[in-house]
């Protein structure tokens, strides 16, 4: 399934609200979730998580993963954690509404 | 406070550019590195692992494209970079963009020059703070003068003082010249003399000290001084503290109070210092209240308009009215009212000639920066043309038509704010140079450091300028399949048309403003020239006066006085003039012909002739004289005698009067024994004298002269003699000498000695200056279309080498070759040629009524322009032309 325009910046930070994680994690993280049914191709995330950090939502930091690789991490602001509930109830406001659509016709 | 933080961000990512791009290739490392090893834990050979990481990545150089994009910093990055590669253009082709920024240099830099002047002299002389606030307040006469601003009372200032709801305060002030005795020396000092009310008007702060209250000059009997910087540092304020010590004026000490900056003035002089304005009972009284010789100063309240200070004066005029009814008739006749206009407005009205000087220079100078614009235009064609397949390449490798605009903008914006840094130079010296040379003709400006809106009006004009200079040769470069270009590569043999039409166009604007430039400045030497021929009606070789003023407080200004003191001192400073060596004739009046000098006019009548209704009376200039004056300064006597001793207080009054006077008034008659009739007194015609050029020639006067003898006049002139002297030799020495002479007669005189010629000079400069900056310009604007020329002549013979290497293999001499190349340019010549001397042509048919002594059309102007100009542009092409005639046949062929 391709992934809907402008869903991905919400997927990743719902990814995120469970902790602090590198780009890749992130990715397989999503893969894992939808039961690899969502098709994300890796490298569109990069530039996600990019707008995202500029945007303030999130923040990185070097660090090294359990292989002993240095990566980076990215995490949730305080600023990021209440757009996540914003953006997981706009998608929810938005599948309802879609949702009545479909079921009045 | 979203907007700072992404500002901050981007800030902050534009800082770190180099650390983000490492950690971005860093994380794409590590991406691939993990997937790769998940891939061969599944089981995946490392190189099909590989290539399948790869694959679920995507386009790594496009994904990094996009995270720098979602950075925010791109345009900055490749502004950045942009700047690098202008600086490394502008490196590589130093003679090129050296001609660049040299031409724009002098061309912005002489507009900023000129618009400092427009600011400095027109626009904002007065540079107080709210000077728009500032108001001068005088009478205005409706039914006579609608526009003007004229002086009034001292009476008539005290009633606005007392009766106005639209200034916050009203002050006066009026210039006197005081004897000023300093180290045994007295020297006249220009000084203001006004009432506390113009500090807080003004908004001045004193530099040191204080400036004088209404308690101060009670207390002081007005004896307080407040100096001008110059004067201070002069008495040496730099060093040691000034205040309380006193200074004499006219024989009496002044207090030092304070110091006032040195661009602090009032008058159209140059005032060093200001004193108290005390008003004597006489000066206030009632009848008094027409002696209209002052103007006041005044401040708006805020958010009153000039329009609404007008009409509450016209209302104080009426209730002032009111007060005198027996003056209304003659006011209503008039159509007599109070007026203010603001104060930079008010010197304007005053000085229009400047103002049109000045504005028609500053036309001059936007001109030539429009032919070096064109000029640099024109080389950035070339040089786009150059670099064109550069171009090609770099749009077929993915560059977007955008990043081209932004890249050669970037390097046109360069060129210009380097040559808006040289200018800033050029507008120093220009600045420093007027000063030292036209400073005293322009005494009411005050400071010429440069004024701060021309720095950024010289960056606006050098933006706006590269804009638009770069719009036209980017167009055209862009407009072109810039493939074509990659696929011809280096074998294109001859040049196509179409791509120098720009360039052409170009250079034919580029002469044709030349031509009318220069026809501009032809006509104003023909002008000039007009002016020189002018019948003076005097002799100014040989001849130089001093004007030794005879202040009240020396020479009490009364009748004994008159006769015991002031007329016999005139006796004995002659007889020492004329006891010099070298000295052919010597005599006094009290005003020196061709000087702005203004003693004051006044109407008279005639026995023989009646005025119509309505006609204007006859109003003559009094010049008052000593025998021998005539002779001296060589105005021919053209109907019966001069003055003689005879003439005095107990013979029968005397005039003589000027040729236009008998011209206008007695067409048939022998002037000579009739009278007029003069301040109450009949006057005998015994002479009338040749026409003289009284007032500087840039003064529209018509009036007569009338000329009285010393010994007949007490109360007519006691102010001041002008000695006027004849003499052999060098002028100049003599000035020095004869002024030793007077004072050897009484020290304590002050003389202001300068020759006739100094005078006429001085009269002819609003018409020398404009004539010699139009001629300097158009000349450089000359300079620079052949310039133009060149580079397009140049670039031509380099794009056609082979052409001409291909003629000349086959056999072309290098003659015909050097006749192709000079056709070329004739072609473009005349184009330009034929443009501009149509336009000037309508140009002068429109002036020809402006200025009457002057054939605009004369033909000589034009046959000059037209060779002048054939001359330097075949001078420009010839040398181009020349180098394709000794192309290296086989090594243009070769490559």
């Amino acid at each position: 399934m391709e992934l809907m325009q402008g869903t991905l910046d919400m997927l990743i930070l719902r990814v995120l609200s469970s902790g602090k994680r590198h780009g890749y994690d992130i990715s397989k993280k999503i893969l894992l979730l939808s039961k690899s049914s969502l098709k994300v191709g890796h490298g569109s995330m990069y530039p996600a998580l990019h707008r995202l950090e500029k945007k303030g939502y999130i923040k990185s930091s070097m660090g090294e993963t359990k292989k002993g690789r240095e990566a980076k991490f990215y995490q949730l602001t305080r600023h990021g954690r209440a757009q996540v509930e914003v953006e997981t109830q706009r998608w929810r406001d938005f599948v309802s509404v879609v949702d009545s659509i479909i079921e009045e016709s | 406070m979203r907007w700072i933080r992404e500002w901050a961000n981007a800030l902050r990512f534009v800082l770190g550019q180099k650390r983000k791009q490492r950690e971005l290739d860093g994380e794409m490392r590590f991406h691939l590195e993990e997937a790769i090893d998940d891939l061969i834990e599944q089981g995946y050979r490392p190189g099909e692992a590989r290539r399948l990481a790869m694959k679920e990545f995507g386009g790594v150089e496009k994904m990094k494209e996009e995270c720098r994009d979602s950075w925010g910093t791109r345009i900055i990055v490749d502004l950045i970079r942009d700047l690098r590669n202008a600086g490394r253009q502008i490196v590589k082709h130093k003679a090129h963009a050296a001609i660049i920024v040299l031409t724009l240099g002098l061309c912005m830099g002489s507009n900023t020059t000129v618009y400092n002047f427009v600011v400095k002299i027109v626009t904002r002389p007065y540079d107080f703070a709210d000077s728009e606030r500032i108001v001068v307040i005088g009478k205005r006469w409706d039914n006579i003068d609608a526009d003007g601003l004229n002086s009034m009372s001292i009476p008539n200032f005290k009633y606005i003082q007392e009766n106005n709801s639209s200034f916050t305060s009203v002050g006066f002030g009026d210039q006197i010249n005081m004897d000023f005795e300093m180290e045994g020396r007295t020297r006249s000092l220009s000084v203001d003399r006004v009432t506390p009310e113009v500090w807080p008007i003004t908004g001045v702060s004193p530099l040191a000290g204080r400036l004088f209250i209404g308690e101060d000059v009670i207390e002081m009997d007005g004896r307080l001084v407040v100096l001008n910087e110059r004067l201070w540092e002069e008495l040496g304020g730099r060093e040691r503290n000034l205040m309380g010590e006193h200074i004499n004026l006219n024989g009496k000490p002044y207090r030092i109070l304070g110091v006032v900056p040195q661009n602090f003035y009032l008058g159209p002089s140059r005032e060093e210092a200001l004193i108290p304005r005390l008003f004597s009972e006489a000066e206030i009284a009632p009848k008094e209240r027409n002696n209209n010789s002052y103007t006041a100063i005044a401040k708006l309240k805020p958010g009153v308009s000039v329009e609404q200070a007008n009409h509450d004066l016209a209302s104080t005029f009426e209730s002032l009215m009111d007060l005198y009814p027996n003056d209304k008739d003659d006011h209503q006749r008039r159509g007599t009212t109070f007026v203010s206009m603001e104060i930079n407005k008010a010197l304007m009205a005053n000085i229009q000639e400047v103002g049109v000087v000045i504005k028609s220079v500053q036309a001059v100078t936007f001109l030539v920066l429009v032919i070096g614009c064109l000029n640099v235009g024109g080389m950035i064609l070339v040089k786009g043309y150059s670099g064109i397949q550069d171009l090609a390449m770099r749009k077929a490798l993915g560059a977007s038509g955008y990043r081209l605009v932004q890249q050669i903008y970037v390097e046109i914006i360069a060129y210009f704010l380097l040559g808006g840094l040289l200018s800033l130079l050029v507008l120093q010296a220009g600045l420093s140079l007027t000063e030292s040379v036209i400073q005293d003709q322009i005494s009411w400006a005050g400071d010429w450091s440069i004024d701060t809106s021309s720095l950024g009006l010289t960056f606006l004009v050098a933006l706006i300028a590269a804009l638009l200079t770069g719009l036209l040769p980017l167009l055209s470069i862009l407009r072109r399949e810039l493939m074509e270009f990659v696929k011809a590569g280096n074998r294109t043999a001859s040049g196509s048309a179409s791509k120098n039409r720009l360039h052409s166009s170009f250079v034919i604007s580029q002469v044709s403003l030349s031509v009318i430039l220069l026809v501009g400045a032809g006509v104003l030497a023909l002008n000039l020239n007009a002016t020189l021929q002018k019948e003076l009606g005097f002799v100014k070789e040989g001849r130089i006066a001093f004007d030794v003023p005879q202040p009240n407080y020396r020479f009490a200004h009364n009748d004994e006085v008159y006769a015991s003191v002031v007329l016999p001192l005139q006796d004995r400073i002659l007889s020492e003039i004329r006891s010099m060596p070298g000295v052919v004739s010597a005599s006094a009046s009290n005003r020196i012909p061709i000087s702005s000098y203004n003693q004051g006019h006044s109407h008279f009548s005639m026995h023989h002739y009646a005025y119509q209704e309505g006609e204007p009376k006859a109003r003559g200039l009094r010049m008052v004289i000593l025998p021998g004056y005539f002779e001296t300064v060589g105005t021919k006597i053209l109907l019966g005698r001069d003055f003689s001793e005879t003439d005095n207080f107990d013979s029968e009054g005397v005039v003589i009067i000027s040729q236009n006077m008998m011209e206008r008034y007695y067409q048939g008659l022998n002037p000579i024994g009739m009278s007029i009739k003069f301040w109450g007194r009949d006057l005998k015609i015994v002479g009338v004298a040749e026409q003289v050029q009284d007032k500087p020639f840039f003064e529209n006067y018509e009036d007569y002269t009338l000329y009285f003898p010393f010994k007949q006049w007490n109360h007519m002139n006691r102010a001041n003699t002008a000695y006027v002297v004849h003499v052999q030799g060098d002028a100049e020495h003599q000035l020095g000498v004869i002024e030793q002479a007077i004072l050897r007669v009484d020290p304590r005189l002050i003389i202001f000695s300068s020759t006739f010629e100094e005078f006429y000079q001085s009269a002819i400069l609003p018409q020398r200056f404009p004539m010699l900056v139009t001629t300097f310009f158009s000349g450089f604007a000359l300079f620079l279309s052949g310039l133009g020329l060149y580079g397009l002549i140049s670039f031509t013979v380099a794009e056609r080498a082979k052409e001409y290497g291909i003629r000349m293999a086959l056999g072309a001499r290098g003659s015909r070759i050097l006749k192709r190349v000079l056709s070329g340019s004739g072609r473009l010549v005349a184009g330009g040629l034929v443009v501009g001397l149509l336009i000037s042509i309508i140009l002068c048919i429109q002036l020809n009524p402006l200025l009457e002594e002057v054939n605009t059309l004369h033909p000589l102007t034009f046959a000059g322009v037209v060779s002048f100009v054939i001359a330097i542009c075949l001078l420009a092409s010839f040398v181009p032309a020349h180098r394709a005639t000794r192309i290296d046949i086989v090594r243009t062929l070769s490559c």
